[in-house]
């Protein structure tokens, strides 16, 4: 607030309410969110039993009147606006992933619900609460366009899923949270002496401003350097990228089912969303975006999909598949162009879908052999055919063969890049292009291992040949678009086309 | 210059589309539910069709008279520049054939909540009549020759599931398979008619194929058309010799259909479908269907063509009838009775009487089925004196005589039909026979020559007609009840009843429609209402060097007053009444020795009872020379062919096992070299997990700091 009052003295006070005001129709999904939580706190204190049910009809309430103003901003856009005095930034990007984000909550509860263990987020109201506490996070990072907002949302984010991840009872999970803990301080301190590096600079937090653009004009390459890959560091730890990346296996596999698939999705593309904006305000003559971007996708995809070859375990699988994805997703920030930031929020919203869809099936597995090692897992595809064949489409789509979306998903990224080699002819562009592709072959190997241990090696007799109606329906409803939109990729790619991103 | 995509054009849209959908809509409804109502089925569908039955008659008065009828076009799918048009067509005929099929589709579905009461499958029953209610009322109202076509199959797939529908009978499925094989061949004809029509046009809407053929000339003994097609202009050439060729090829699918020479002999067969079936189907629509047709066609059939019909029609007409006069089996005689008139539709639209063809389409429909539903009603009677101990055949006129003092109503409603049958005055029979004969009568002088035989053939058939049906009148009615002597069981008598209203209401209808009051009160066909609602088209549209010569330049010829033509025909029919009556009376020779009688032997009612050899002549002759021919194919298959291919395979299975060679030392090998190299390079990149947070700490610095190292510098 004070800077807030600091940016703008010209006005009185009075005016600065007056506007503020204003805004609180551009954040009613914000209020929103928080309204719920609020909710959620109340209700916890107000009851000591059977919370459960109205915990989670609090929650999806909370989730569905988030979407409805959403839908509602989105369909009555019509300008770009910042909001709250220049800290947030109110615009199609951030209303698109909003939205998606508030289907990816809605999507993760319902994972949570099929887990046999499902109390441990509804039991009590505090993992709920924090849960809510994530999604404010990310839906500021979409917004965020001031280094300290940034910083904040982040923050914001990363204490949530501190304590997500070791709410649970447990030495392995504690563990992870601890782990998780430090690594993530470290990575905000560096964020942090980044931001101060360039506040010092140009003496201004908001990147949007000319003022920040010109002191950084101003700024010898090497430190400029430092400074902006040192800022770079917190967003990759929320990105998972190479080289903040090392605590996602850990955490993954410690932490319940329907918070990682929260964890591998929505910090991920809010994360991005800030790169994007970061990557958009300054000039490609001062900074090589493209090299440094370059190299921390083709690290991530290596190292991940390198490394998931020897994994045991489905969800520490997954979870060094989300390192590569996270390169992936990268790819089409690179190629620097509007086809490219399309193509990357296609992917983007195809990832989220995938991997709801396979954190799912991994809940379902876990319910019925209360593991998700590969091991474990043998013959269930011959004892539950359906939930076999919902996992093999799964895994082909993450792989990005057709007839899944995840083959449109890749197809329009590499496209994008191959395209803006043509035309920029920068190396790292092609580097980028040729060892993607590679890593797709590589990706098969890991992802079929799953299929080939369902319905290739005999399982035990023990496992539960019933599949319950919900399980069934849940499954479909997750898996089915994914082989819809192979062929209907275009009602996507049109509401993405209706995207303005110029800033 | 004609465009012809002119002709294709969809018409403005008309309401009467809605009333055309729903009379289509409630037999198929009708199809689809009537299982769902299990025993109430007859009720639910009797509705439906009486509802759609309403709907007709409600269309035909709404529309009568209108010339040229109205039409309804529009576009079903377009393929390039190809536009494939549907379109429907409401004339006077189009409107008394949908009262009719409606009308007698009803009747038929009364007539079956008895005659089927007791049959399981009495819902498939009618799912199969509303299936064929709705195929029949495609082909009377399109009027475009693919969808006729389509719904001619449609027919013919309902007729061979209720000629099947005691298909547990082995010989109910084999006459289903015959009447579908030989209407199959008739249908290869119809097929080819398409295409040279298609060929040439590249239409086969009927209206534009009229104007299209109004066009077309004949050059040097071809046959030339152009037409601009989207402004290009196409000019199609055939040789002259196809336009007739096109007509006879559209003709066989009405022989196939309509049971003419060579193909009839699946009708008589057709006669192991249930009873009201075969009043509805092969009496009085379906066999029809195929007049029908070709009075669609008839503008565009040429002289040769025509002349054909007209020869294939009278054949058919004098061989049936001879076939009829020797039968035990009751629905056989009415069977070949059918085939013999349905001849007679045929010469009649050969003749070029177009009018008179149909006007005994649409009266033969009544009295036909009356009869078919009377010999229903005595069948089915029959059938309840059936116990186990006592069987027989319901069918056969060996067992019946007499049946007169039980079912009085019954009798005399077979009596009228068989009269008008045999076409005396005040039956309307007679009105629609009369036409035919004048009509043959004028061609065969305009013709002259052999062609005298074709009217020769036409009056034979006359007192054969009488002749046959009298003869079953009075084997099946007078006389005493030869059945109990048969078994000797003689409480069965007392045991026989009329049938009851359900029963009788259809048939008392039929027969009061065969009266010719109804059409008009005079003796002429000319001052029928019916007979003048269907003119013959004055317009002929075949080339002029192809033409026949019209009805109204024939008839002028030969003079329009025939008073001894009349006389002479119904001198004939009454002859052969009083023969029949004369050799069949109860204690006549014939009628005693009548209950002993077995296949006969000598040669010349062989002909007769044989239907002159024609089934023998298939089975022995053409059916043993196809599965010949088809035993060499097999064994040339089984040796020649198959020996190469399994050569060919062998060959491959060798080459197959060399490149599994390759595959698996030289390409697997790189695999696996690939394989081992990313395991080493995971084994790699995972090592820094040591699980130690320190070290994953250091690890992200100094990645952190080798990126911007290698970035500086």
């Amino acid at each position: 607030m004070i800077s807030l009052l600091q940016t703008n003295n010209a006005s009185g006070l009075k005016d600065q309410l007056g506007n503020l005001s204003e805004d609180v129709w551009m954040l009613a999904p914000e209020i929103s969110v928080v309204i719920t939580l609020l909710l959620l706190l109340g209700f916890d204190l107000l009851f000591r039993k059977n919370k459960e049910t109205g915990l989670a009809a609090i929650a999806f309430c909370g989730l569905a009147s988030t979407f409805t103003l959403l839908t509602f901003q989105w369909v009555n856009f019509s300008t770009d606006f910042m909001v709250m005095g220049k800290l947030l930034r109110y615009d199609q990007l951030s209303l698109f992933l909003k939205l998606i984000f508030t289907l990816g909550g809605a999507l993760g509860l319902v994972i949570a619900t099929r887990n046999e263990n499902r109390n441990y987020l509804f039991r009590s109201g505090e993992s709920m609460v924090v849960l809510f506490g994530l999604l404010l996070g990310v839906f500021l990072m979409t917004m965020s366009v001031n280094l300290l907002m940034i910083y904040l949302s982040v923050e914001v984010v990363s204490i949530c899923s501190y304590i997500l991840t070791g709410i649970l009872k447990g030495k392995k999970k504690s563990e992870a949270a601890l782990k998780y803990l430090l690594f993530g301080a470290v990575s905000a301190a560096v964020m942090l002496y980044g931001i101060s590096w360039l506040y010092g600079f140009t003496g201004t937090l908001d990147i949007t401003s000319q003022a920040f653009i010109n002191g950084l004009s101003e700024v010898p390459a090497l430190p400029l350097a430092i400074a902006l890959i040192m800022t770079l560091g917190g967003i990759i730890f929320k990105l998972g990228a190479v080289p903040f990346h090392i605590w996602s296996p850990d955490v993954y596999e410690a932490a319940p089912t329907a918070v990682v698939s929260i964890f591998s999705t929505l910090p991920k593309l809010a994360a991005l969303t800030i790169l994007f904006r970061l990557v958009n305000i300054l000039p490609a003559e001062w900074f090589d975006w493209q090299l440094i971007l370059g190299v921390i996708a083709l690290a991530s995809m290596i190292f991940g999909n390198f490394s998931a070859l020897w994994q045991k375990d489905v969800k520490r699988m997954l979870a060094y598949s989300s390192i590569a994805h996270a390169g992936f997703l990268l790819v089409g920030l690179i190629a620097w162009t509007e086809a490219g930031n399309t193509a990357m929020l296609f992917y983007g919203a195809m990832y989220l879908v995938m991997n709801f869809a396979a954190f799912l099936l991994v809940a379902i597995m876990e319910k019925h052999t209360g593991s998700s090692t590969f091991e474990d897992l043998r013959g269930f595809g011959t004892a539950l055919p359906f939930a076999g064949v919902l996992a093999v489409v799964v895994m082909v789509s993450l792989t990005g063969l057709p007839p899944t979306v995840g083959f449109n998903a890749k197809l329009y990224v590499f496209s994008a890049i191959w395209e803006a080699y043509q035309v920029q002819n920068n190396p790292v562009l092609l580097w980028v292009f040729v060892v993607g592709l590679l890593n797709t072959v590589v990706a098969l190997f890991y992802y079929l291992k799953l299929p080939y241990y369902l319905f290739f090696k005999a399982g035990p007799e023990t496992i539960s040949k019933k599949l319950s109606a919900t399980d069934h329906i849940w499954g479909t409803i997750m898996v089915f678009p994914l082989l819809l939109w192979f062929f209907q990729s275009e009602w996507l790619m049109d509401i993405l086309n209706s995207i303005n991103f110029v800033f | 210059m004609t465009e012809l995509n002119d002709f294709l054009t969809p018409t403005a849209f008309n309401p009467l589309i809605y009333w055309v959908l729903a009379l289509f809509a409630l037999p198929l409804l009708s199809f689809f539910t009537s299982g769902l109502f299990k025993g109430k089925a007859p009720v639910w569908s009797g509705f439906l069709l009486a509802v759609n039955t309403c709907l007709s008659v409600y269309l035909a008065l709404q529309h009568w008279g209108l010339e040229p009828g109205v039409v309804i076009k529009g576009t079903w799918f377009e393929t390039g520049s190809t536009a494939f048009t549907y379109s429907f067509l409401l004339d006077n005929p189009a409107l008394i054939m949908l009262v009719i099929v409606n009308f007698i589709s009803l009747l038929v579905h009364i007539f079956s909540a008895e005659y089927m009461r007791h049959d399981k499958a009495k819902p498939r029953y009618y799912a199969y009549l509303g299936l064929f209610t709705f195929s029949m009322l495609g082909i009377v109202l399109f009027h475009n020759l693919l969808f006729i076509f389509i719904f001619w199959e449609l027919v013919g797939l309902s007729s061979y599931l209720l000629i099947g529908f005691w298909f547990e009978k082995k010989s109910a499925s084999l006459a289903a398979n015959k009447a579908f094989i030989m209407n199959r061949i008739g249908d290869l004809g119809f097929l080819t008619g398409l295409m040279i029509l298609y060929t040439q046009f590249e239409t086969l809407d009927l209206g534009a194929l009229k104007l299209l053929m109004g066009d077309s000339r004949i050059e040097d003994g071809n046959w030339v058309i152009n037409y601009l097609k989207n402004g290009e202009e196409v000019i199609h050439s055939l040789d002259g010799r196809w336009l007739s060729a096109a007509g006879i090829a559209l003709f066989c699918g009405a022989v196939g259909k309509s049971a003419q020479f060579p193909l009839q002999v699946w009708l008589p067969d057709a006669m192991e479908g249930p009873t009201p079936v075969s009043a509805l189907i092969h009496a009085a629509t379906m066999v029809a269907a195929g007049v029908f047709m070709l009075s669609r066609v008839f503008v565009l059939l040429d002289a040769q063509a025509l002349e054909v019909v007209a020869i294939v029609g009278a054949i058919t007409a004098l061989m049936a009838a001879v076939a009829a006069l020797s039968q035990f089996d009751i629905k056989k005689v009415l069977a070949y009775s059918t085939v013999s008139q349905l001849g007679y539709m045929v010469l009649a639209m050969g003749v070029g009487a177009y009018d008179a063809g149909l006007f005994h389409l649409f009266t033969h429909a009544f009295f036909k089925a009356g009869l078919f539903l009377s010999a229903g009603v005595i069948i089915h009677q029959l059938h309840k004196l059936e116990t186990d101990e006592v069987k027989f055949n319901t069918q056969d006129m060996r067992v019946m005589g007499g049946l007169r003092t039980y079912m009085p109503v019954t009798f005399f409603c077979f009596l009228f039909c068989s009269l008008s049958l045999a076409g005396l005055p005040a039956f309307s029979g007679f009105l629609s026979k009369e036409a035919i004969l004048i009509n043959t009568h004028a061609w065969s002088v305009e013709k002259g020559g052999g062609y005298y035989l074709i009217e020769l053939m036409a009056f034979a058939t006359v007192i054969l007609t009488a002749f046959y049906i009298m003869r079953a009148v009075m084997l099946v009615f007078t006389g005493k009840f030869r059945l109990p002597e048969l078994k000797g069981t003689p409480e069965i008598v007392g045991k026989l009843k009329e049938g009851n209203m359900t029963l009788l209401i259809p048939v008392v209808i039929l027969a009061v429609l065969s009266f010719s009051f109804v059409f008009g009160a005079s003796i002429s066909a000319e001052d029928s209402w019916l007979y003048q609602s269907v003119r013959t088209p004055r317009d002929t549209w075949v080339p002029k060097e192809y033409i026949a010569m019209s009805q109204a330049e024939m008839l002028a010829k030969a003079g329009t007053h025939h008073t001894w033509l009349e006389v002479l025909s119904v001198g004939l029919a009454l002859a052969g009444i009083v023969i029949a009556i004369l050799i069949y009376k109860p204690g006549a020779k014939l009628a005693e020795g009548f209950d002993g009688k077995r296949e006969p032997v000598s040669p010349i009612v062989q002909v007769s009872f044989y239907h002159w050899y024609q089934d023998v002549l298939y089975t022995k002759v053409i059916l043993k020379f196809i599965l010949t021919q088809s035993k060499m194919l097999a064994w040339f298959d089984e040796k020649i062919l198959d020996g190469c291919v399994n050569l060919l395979a062998r060959t491959q299975v060798v080459v197959a096992h060399l490149t599994g060679m390759f595959d698996r030392y030289i390409i697997d090998g790189f695999v696996h070299l690939t394989a081992f190299t990313s395991g080493k390079v995971g084994q790699l990149t995972r090592s820094i997990q040591t699980g130690n947070v320190q070290t994953y700490i250091l690890s992200a610095i100094a990645m952190l700091i080798m990126l911007l190292l290698w970035f500086a510098f």
